[in-house]
């Protein structure tokens, strides 16, 4: 049994013309302990999709599908078990870690009250959790930091403490959503570096959300990459790099410079609202490979190679190499 | 050939008080940065937050006075410049911001923002006026029919290529880009990158192209500054830099960025946090989180100078330079 089963997901919003649909027909399974990173530009509905798991949807969004934890279907879950869930078996961090604390509160009382959310314990052992937990996410000095005000921290530090507010119960998920996007390349490089080895220790799956191709690239195990709401290619990631198949994945491949004075070929036109996609494939409107029967009927997900699921009904013929 | 810009020894130092009764400190923001542009270049700046890139720019645009040291435009002192003059160097100095949702007023339409400087600077008349900004607008792949529109309309994309229209309507000599593609997605990226290096071929113009991302500078620059904490520690062409980075800090710095191959990379990141720049460390700024520290770094600050060993590059560092 998969730690994380989604079948069918399907998100939708109430609009002055009916339900707008922003996530569509999504399946996503990650197995204990994995590394699975999702992908995909602003609207593509990856954050929408990582929230309906936390059971945390804005107001207005109606879900339909089925998300199965450890085989319990959280979409039919009472709220109070949901609530014992979130935050101890599944626990999220956010993209801007100033926005997620609070900041009148020392982060070591952060922390600890993340731990008797969940368990009945003493105030001494607590406290002795918080510093072993900062110590795991590498702070120095974790018995002066834990006494800190949010402001006090760096931004980097500060996504130190939100991941240790995370993991403080163990999780066996961690979804980090676009966590290191606000901060520099070479906290970046640290950040990622954490949460990959906190995973390997605690054997907790990640699933990590960004829209930038290149920091899931030396990570992550299995790669989805999501466009209008669709999931169109799921793929370990050595073939997401190596031999992708499906024309988004190659376009977001060829926007990114590789070497000096070869011309970039970015993809034309940008995403369409979801009130306004194309008929037949999402993608056909700004797709290099589009043929008439792209705009007719709207391409399965299905197998290409074993394990390579792509969207698209020219996925054969795409021979692209790095 | 004489410099379009050249920048000497440049100094912009803030006051900051921590409390009422504490000394005067100074938050030094750019600390001591000489270089130079060329016609037809593009150079390269990069550096992590807080590494002074921004502020560089605004001084060298003028906006800002710098604490000391100077900016010379075609051999004259900006900051000295008389009314005529200076209303002449803004003509050929204009920048692209981060933002292109706040650099644009919502109130005015896609005409109005890029008519206004041609306009200013009596570059047009009324006749020509909308046949110039038709023109221009083209140059960034946009069609007549946006003239009347609002920028509240358009994607981020666009609304950038209308501000980089914008720049370009004064027939500038340099163009400052700060971040110009940060607050884009990947694929909008691509199309940016590609009409400014577009334009760049057409019309020969220079940028100050600043980012913090490496793949992108290496792409459009000629030459690259790296800076940290107000400092250039290393300034090479791109060419040699990418290849060969001498400064560990910029060795760090290529480790850090995300590459595209799917396998885990046996690198060197710069380990903890930038220090404040209100205090800086004594020494070399980055001996704190140096790999390759050794006795010298402490306290003696390593020159910004041409190193003999490395064939006359440009770094601060006492690995590549006697001390």
């Amino acid at each position: 049994m998969p730690l994380l089963e989604v079948r069918n997901l399907n998100i939708s919003f109430r609009g002055p013309k009916g339900p707008i649909k922003v996530v569509s027909e999504l399946d996503l399974t990650i197995p204990e302990g994995s590394f699975f990173g999702l992908a995909g530009e602003s609207g593509s509905g990856k954050s929408l999709t990582a929230l309906s798991i936390m059971g945390i949807l804005p107001q207005g969004a109606v879900a339909r599908g089925s998300i199965k934890f450890q085989g319990r279907e959280l979409f039919t879950l009472p709220p109070e078990e949901m609530r014992s869930l979130r935050g101890k078996e599944v626990s999220m961090i956010f993209q801007e870690p100033m926005t997620s604390l609070n900041p009148v509160l020392k982060v070591g009382y952060q922390i600890r009250e993340a731990i008797e959310a969940h368990f009945t314990i003493k105030r001494e052992e607590a406290d002795r959790r918080v510093v072993e937990l900062l110590k795991a996410v590498k702070i120095p000095l974790p018995e002066v930091r834990m006494k800190d005000y949010p402001h006090q921290l760096s931004g980097g530090m500060r996504q130190r403490v939100m991941i240790a507010m995370a993991i403080s119960c163990n999780p066996a998920l961690l979804i980090a959503d676009e966590p290191t996007t606000a901060l520099d390349v070479t906290i970046e490089a640290q950040i990622l570096e954490l949460i990959d080895g906190l995973r390997a220790e605690r054997k907790m799956a990640v699933l990590l959300i960004t829209h930038d191709l290149g920091i899931i690239a030396e990570h992550a195990e299995t790669v989805g990459v999501m466009y209008a709401g669709r999931m169109v290619e799921l793929a370990p990631v050595r073939e997401i790099f190596e031999a992708p198949k499906h024309p988004y994945t190659i376009g977001l491949l060829e926007s990114l410079p590789r070497r000096r004075g070869e011309p970039l070929k970015p993809i034309p036109g940008a995403v369409p609202p979801p009130w306004a996609l194309p008929p037949g494939c999402k993608f056909s409107d700004r797709c290099r490979y589009m043929i008439p029967a792209c705009q007719t009927e709207e391409p399965l997900l299905r197998t290409i190679t074993p394990g390579h699921l792509a969207r698209c009904i020219r996925s054969e013929e795409l021979n692209w190499k790095p | 050939m004489e410099a379009l810009i050249s920048v000497k020894d440049l100094k912009k130092h803030f006051p900051v008080k921590k409390s009422p009764f504490a000394r005067h400190e100074s938050l030094k923001a750019v600390d001591g940065v000489s270089i130079e542009i060329g016609e037809d270049r593009v150079l390269g700046v990069v550096g992590e937050s807080g590494s002074g890139k921004s502020t560089l720019a605004r001084v060298i645009l003028a906006l800002a006075e710098p604490t000391s040291g100077e900016v010379l435009f075609r051999g004259k002192d900006v900051f000295a410049l008389d009314k005529a003059e200076l209303k002449n160097f803004r003509r050929s100095v204009q920048i692209i911001f981060q933002d292109p949702f706040a650099s644009l007023n919502p109130r005015r339409t896609v005409f109005d923002a890029v008519a206004e400087p041609l306009i200013i600077h009596h570059l047009s008349v009324k006749k020509e006026l909308k046949e110039k900004v038709v023109s221009l607008l083209k140059e960034v792949g946009l069609g007549p029919e946006v003239l009347n529109r609002y920028p509240h309309e358009f994607s981020g994309g666009q609304r950038q290529r209308i501000c980089i229209a914008r720049a370009l309507a004064v027939s500038p000599r340099l163009i400052i880009a700060d971040e110009p593609l940060s607050a884009l997605d990947v694929s909008i990226q691509a199309q940016i990158l590609n009409i400014l290096k577009g334009l760049k071929e057409r019309t020969r113009i220079s940028f100050i192209f600043i980012s913090h991302d490496l793949r992108v500078v290496e792409y459009f620059s000629d030459e690259v500054a790296v800076m940290y904490l107000g400092k250039i520690v290393e300034q090479s062409g791109a060419e040699d830099l990418f290849r060969e980075p001498l400064h560990p800090y910029t060795v760090g710095l290529f480790a850090s960025a995300p590459g595209l191959k799917p396998e885990k990379a046996t690198r060197e990141v710069p380990h903890g946090d930038v220090p404040s720049p209100v205090d800086i460390p004594p020494g070399c700024p980055f001996h704190t989180r140096c790999p390759r520290r050794f006795a010298p770094c402490d306290n003696i600050v390593p020159p910004f100078m041409p190193s003999e060993k490395k064939g006359g590059r440009l770094v601060a560092c006492h690995l590549w330079n006697p001390y």
